[in-house]
Order: structure tokens, then C-alpha cells, then sequence
């Protein structure tokens, strides 16, 4: 068994489990895995992926009862990130946290905030691969500075995303994992891990048929929309929407619809360059 | 004859701004958040004029009045206007009867 510790918006949880598992969770967590040091600060909480007859357990730390076994440990270390995703979300402090990825663009953190299937994990891989360093995925916390915080773990993609766009675009800036036929992992070269503060909100919308279109939009007129794509603070809801206004007033807010990769390719490169080029 | 208050026609029923709704400024916009169903409204501006004229409670013609002196609208279609606006603020929660 091996020993490794994950540090995610500055918090720690600890992993024990086979190095063949190990192996795996860089897949999901790279740059986030760290050597655990001996009397390093406590773990916020730990846990410990073992082999079961029929595959595999994944257990929270002192506990008996599994959370979830799989057939595959690659299933269990899913398990692990989304048990790790809702501790994060309950030790945010003042922060707000969006269901987005989010990138750094001249200094200034795009976050890309939408529902599940509207794109913001493909648009946030696009960015990315045009050069602009991967800051977060899934959980975008903005602290009370306006800073968004790096949540460094690799991207869900739809590995057909990935092929449309490699045909023309091979991939250059980061690597690809296919994990089974819907699912991918994208683990980019360029990492922010530094807080940025927060320069635009994007909502990427994925309508098939529909001409590709970036939109700037007024905050009143998305401000319902937005709230759904936040995670209730400890303030409670009229602080979600206060904080909302704040940050959304006075910064763009666009709405990039597209009908395919390629289409939101010249759309993000149009609008945002291409860091490397 | 029931013993029940008789009913207030409708011009005259004095409206107010409900307790719990906190006024939001939302960059041009503006919007009221309901505490209690912990529900948002961006206001119109006819919605936006009426909340901002509710500061104490008024009736239909009384609001109509303050409206018309800050508006191009004659008072009749303002009138009209709140009879419709103003039932479906109610029933949003945004305003209420006075008593």
C-alpha cells in the first residue's frame, strides 16, 4: 500500500491504497498529489481505497462500512474526487464557490459557469489548449478579494469532443486519458496555482444547428441563471445573490453559443487569442 | 347577512410594499428579493416606478397620481397599468394589502 496526500484549496485529505491505484488518482488530481510528509499538519480527512472480492472499496478513514465499491478502482477514485468535492465545498469559508472551470487570461481569471452538458469543461480545454493556463475545473471559488482560487484536477471530458477536435487540432498543451467510452480525462501542461483575480464570466452554450455567437450579456438579464450555477455560501441565499450582482456587475459576461468544437475553437480564438501563438 | 367586513372596491384598496422585500440594485436593473420565498424579481419599469412610489401605502388613483407627475402617461392608462401590475406583484409577494 502507499501513502500519498492531496492539498486542494488549501486543504488536505490523504489516500492510502495499492501504487497501481495511485497511478490512477494522478489521472484525476495531477498537480494536486504530494509527498506526505512525517508530522506534516493533520489531513482533513483521509481515506483508504483496498481490494475486495469483485473489485474494489473505497472507505473514509477509521470507518468500516465502504462508501461505494466498484469493479473498477478507477470508479472508486471517481467516488473519492466528487466525497472530496463536497467537503471542499463546506470548508469554503467566505468564499463563493460556481459550478465552472475557470482559466487565466492576461492575468485575469475567465470563469466558465454553466449546467452540466452546456460545454464549460470542453470550453475550459479549448482555452487551454490555445495556451491560457487551466486554473479550475468543476469548482471555481471566488474569495471575498475577488480572487478565483486554482482547483487543480484534471478535466471530464466526452473523449468524442477530444477526437473532433484533434482531427484538426492535435492535442498540444496537455494529455488525454480515456477512462471508458463516455468519459475522458484531460491533464493540462499549464497550471495556475496561484489565486486570480476575477476578470469575466462566460457561459458557454452548446446548441447544436445553431449559428456560433459570442453574446455580451446584462447582469440583470442572467442574474436568476447565475444563482444556479453557485453552491448556497454560508451566508445563505440573499448573500449568493448580493455577491452575484458584485461580481458579475462591471465585468463581462458573455454567452458563447456554439454548434460544434471546431466552431467554438474560432470563436475562443477570435475573442480571447491564442496565448501561444 | 354574513358577519364579514364588506369587501374594499377595488380603487380603493391601499397596497404597501411587502416587509421581507429587499430592493436589489442589479446594474441597470432592479430587483426584488423575497425573503420568505427566497425568490428573485427583476422589476419592469413599471414595476420598478410603482415599488419606488409604494413608500408609504396608496391606492390605485393615489399612486396613479405620483406616477403621472413623474411619467408622460396620462392617469387613466396608468391606472389600468397598476390594476394589472399590481395584482401580480401581490401574488408574487412583492407587495401586500395595508391594513
Amino acid at each position: 500500500m502507499t501513502d500519498v496526500r492531496l492539498r486542494l484549496h488549501g486543504s488536505l485529505f490523504d489516500l492510502r491504497a495499492p501504487a497501481a491505484a495511485i497511478e490512477r488518482l494522478t489521472l484525476l488530481f495531477h498537480p494536486s498529489v504530494i509527498e506526505r510528509e512525517p508530522l506534516a499538519e493533520p489531513a482533513a480527512a483521509s481515506f483508504e481505497l483496498r481490494r475486495v472480492d469483485g473489485g474494489w472499496a473505497l472507505l473514509r478513514g477509521g470507518r468500516r462500512t465502504p462508501l461505494g465499491t466498484f469493479p473498477r478502482s478507477i470508479y472508486a477514485l471517481l467516488l473519492l474526487e466528487h466525497t472530496i468535492e463536497e467537503l471542499l465545498l463546506e470548508r469554503l469559508g467566505d468564499s463563493l464557490a460556481f459550478h465552472a472551470g475557470a482559466v487565466v487570461i492576461d492575468g485575469g481569471a475567465c470563469l466558465l459557469a454553466g449546467a452540466a452538458d452546456r460545454g464549460k469543461s470542453s470550453t475550459t480545454f479549448q482555452l487551454t489548449e490555445l495556451g491560457h493556463a487551466f486554473l479550475a475545473e468543476e469548482i471555481a471559488a471566488v474569495a471575498p478579494d475577488d480572487r478565483v482560487s486554482p482547483y487543480p484536477r484534471s478535466l471530464g471530458l466526452d473523449p468524442r469532443v477530444i477526437d473532433e477536435l484533434a482531427r484538426t487540432h492535435p492535442l498540444a498543451l496537455g494529455r488525454c486519458d480515456t477512462l471508458d467510452d463516455l468519459l475522458a480525462r484531460y491533464t493540462p501542461h499549464r497550471v495556475s496555482l496561484e489565486p486570480a483575480p476575477l476578470a469575466s464570466i462566460v457561459l458557454p452554450a452548446f446548441r447544436p444547428g445553431e449559428p456560433p455567437a459570442i453574446e455580451r450579456l446584462r447582469v440583470d438579464a442572467v442574474l436568476t441563471e447565475l444563482l444556479g450555477y453557485c453552491f448556497e455560501p454560508r451566508g445563505g441565499h440573499e448573500a449568493a445573490i448580493d455577491r452575484v450582482i458584485e461580481l458579475a456587475s462591471g465585468r463581462p459576461l458573455l454567452r458563447m453559443r456554439y454548434p460544434d468544437a471546431a466552431a467554438a475553437r474560432r470563436l475562443l480564438v477570435d475573442h480571447f487569442g491564442s496565448a501561444s501563438s | 347577512m354574513s358577519g364579514t367586513e364588506p369587501r374594499a372596491r377595488p380603487e380603493a384598496r391601499r397596497y404597501e410594499r411587502a416587509p421581507d422585500a429587499r430592493l436589489k440594485r442589479v446594474g441597470e436593473a432592479e430587483a426584488v428579493y423575497i425573503g420568505a420565498s427566497r425568490a428573485l424579481h427583476v422589476l419592469n419599469p413599471t414595476a420598478r416606478l410603482l415599488f419606488h412610489c409604494l413608500d408609504r401605502p396608496s391606492t390605485v388613483e393615489e399612486l396613479a397620481l405620483v406616477m403621472e407627475q413623474l411619467t408622460d402617461a396620462s392617469r387613466p392608462l396608468l391606472e389600468r397599468d397598476l390594476a394589472e401590475v399590481l395584482p401580480e406583484l401581490e401574488r408574487l409577494g412583492v407587495v401586500q394589502r395595508a391594513e
